[in-house]
């Protein structure tokens, strides 16, 4: 399963082992690249959470390895692929590490004192109107129903959020996690129109 | 290992994860199902959209918050994270301070990307409300309340100390501010006129009616405007909540121009109607310069852990 051959480094994947690696990922029902996106984030929340500098480059360390892995042995018998990957991202993790000791002191990766953030401080006002108006013209561009959507399930409510969101998913006939789901997938898109804006 | 859906203490402990409050062995656990299992991944984002939104909008308990700023923003991802999500929720509330102005016209979806946005909420607006009979039959009968049971107040407490703190000077600790009670609620003309009679009340009534104010949506509308007062008069406002969440509240008078609160209220009690919550404050017409200014909001818990509120701009006119 994992040999020695996972820890090498090596040139970018060829278009050919990319296609193998999304049919290896859709698991037999064809996503169009969606679930490639999909782990993609997961995998780059993943080392986020564990401190790493630089998540989005150990993320795709981590689908080349497995690619390479497709490549050489054929076939993946860990199974499903979701927790191959795992497997592969907690030994790229644990590499990361042995790295970083050999170069930074452990006590330096996280500040004990993040610096001071003020929340809407650090925009000037015509600065801050633009990014609104970009925002705005990005909320625009959604289908009614989507706009509708995620402004009712966002707006500040407070106490009534809870009951809000309650009536929302009632209205659509779907869970509250699944609308949850919904409208974080509306936010996400709306973030990526905005650039530079990177979802959890 | 999936969790169940919908489940308030497993959201809860995401919220720990998210957070690095989690022992190592639970955190280990988490990151596997957060890759190989899709509920788990997809709770978790909402878990993290809550929170980030949490923060934004100041709801998270203070130790949580704490956390939060010492723990999260301290990775330059999630700080941005944090502002992307304050620019979205900025527009979300925009988006949809206009369409409560406009819900007795075109629905939402019908409405036309370019249509300006309802300016903001005004007693001399008369089109904040438009054709929303309901909300201006609520305003008036809010203030009615508001005002019989000023009367009634007004009746009974004692004479009020008519003096006001200069300006550049916040008002005294939370013991006197109960004690001077500054803050009072508007009387009708007739009201007040009768109150006036009495050898307990020593209080001119404000002029002109109290200004109704919503908290600040960043909406580009207009601010509402009030005209300058006769020198030595009051000035009232009243603050429209959202909720009626705290016990007590306090109100701040902000000077732009100096980025400072100049004038504080004492901490009152929420008024209002049940459709509509809220507090009315008399501020004192000598504090007032003809320019810009901010009410500022803070909530006191029955702890005593004072909250933000909100805050709720208006501009001094000249007449």
């Amino acid at each position: 399963m994992l040999t020695e051959a996972v820890f090498r480094e090596e040139p970018l994947l060829t278009q050919f082992a990319f296609n193998r690696l999304l049919e290896w990922l859709d698991d037999g029902v064809e996503s169009h690249g969606e679930r490639y996106v999909e782990m993609r984030r997961r995998l780059v929340s993943y080392f986020e959470r564990r401190d790493r500098a630089a998540p989005d480059e150990l993320a795709d360390e981590t689908f080349n390895r497995i690619a390479r892995t497709l490549e050489e042995e054929g076939v993946i018998v860990t199974r499903p692929p979701a927790r191959y990957c795992y497997v592969v991202a907690r030994f790229v993790l644990l590499e990361d590490f042995r790295r970083e000791r050999k170069h930074v002191s452990l006590d330096e990766r996280r500040p004990v004192i993040a610096p001071v953030y003020m929340i809407g401080g650090h925009d000037g006002p015509a600065l801050r109107e633009r990014r609104l108006d970009r925002l705005d013209r990005c909320l625009q561009e959604l289908r009614p129903d989507q706009r509708d959507l995620v402004v009712d399930y966002y707006r500040d409510s407070r106490r009534e959020k809870i009951e809000r969101r309650r009536r929302l998913a009632n209205r659509l006939g779907i869970t509250m996690n699944a609308l949850g789901i919904r409208v974080s997938r509306i936010r996400d898109a709306l973030m990526a129109c905005m650039e530079r804006c990177p979802g959890p | 290992m999936p969790l169940p859906q919908e489940s308030g203490a497993d959201d809860q402990q995401l919220v720990r994860y998210v957070l690095g409050l989690v022992p190592e062995d639970e955190a280990e656990r988490l990151d596997q199902a957060s890759i190989e299992h899709d509920d788990v991944a997809l709770r978790l984002r909402i878990v993290e959209h809550d929170l980030v939104d949490a923060y934004v909008r100041r709801t998270l308990a203070q130790e949580l918050r704490e956390r939060f700023e010492s723990y999260y923003l301290s990775l330059p991802r999630h700080r941005d994270r944090v502002r992307c999500a304050e620019r979205f929720l900025r527009a979300v509330d925009r988006v949809a301070a206009r369409e409560d102005a406009g819900m007795d016209g075109p629905s939402a979806s019908g409405r036309e990307p370019d249509d300006d946005p309802a300016p903001a909420a005004s007693v001399w607006n008369p089109s904040r409300f438009g054709g929303r009979r309901f909300w201006r039959l609520s305003a008036v009968a809010g203030l009615l309340c508001v005002v019989s049971s000023s009367v009634l107040f007004e009746r009974m407490r004692p004479a009020v100390r008519s003096s006001d703190p200069p300006i550049g000077h916040a008002a005294p600790d939370d013991q006197a501010s109960a004690r001077d009670q500054r803050q009072l609620p508007a009387p009708l003309p007739e009201a007040a006129a009768r109150a006036a009679e009495t050898p307990f009340v020593r209080v001119e009534p404000p002029e002109p009616p109290a200004l109704v104010l919503t908290p600040q949506t960043r909406s580009i509308g207009s601010i509402p405007v009030t005209l300058v007062p006769t020198r030595g008069r009051l000035v009232a406002f009243e603050l429209q909540i959202d909720s009626d969440e705290f016990p007590r509240y306090r109100v701040g008078l902000r000077d732009p121009a100096v980025n400072r609160i100049v004038w504080r209220s004492g901490w009152i009690k929420a008024g209002g109607t049940a459709a509509q919550a809220s507090l009315t404050v008399v501020v004192p017409a000598s504090m007032l310069k003809l320019q810009h200014y901010s009410l500022d909001l803070d909530g006191r818990r029955a702890g005593g852990l004072t909250e933000i509120v909100g805050s709720y701009a208006f501009h001094i006119a000249d007449r």
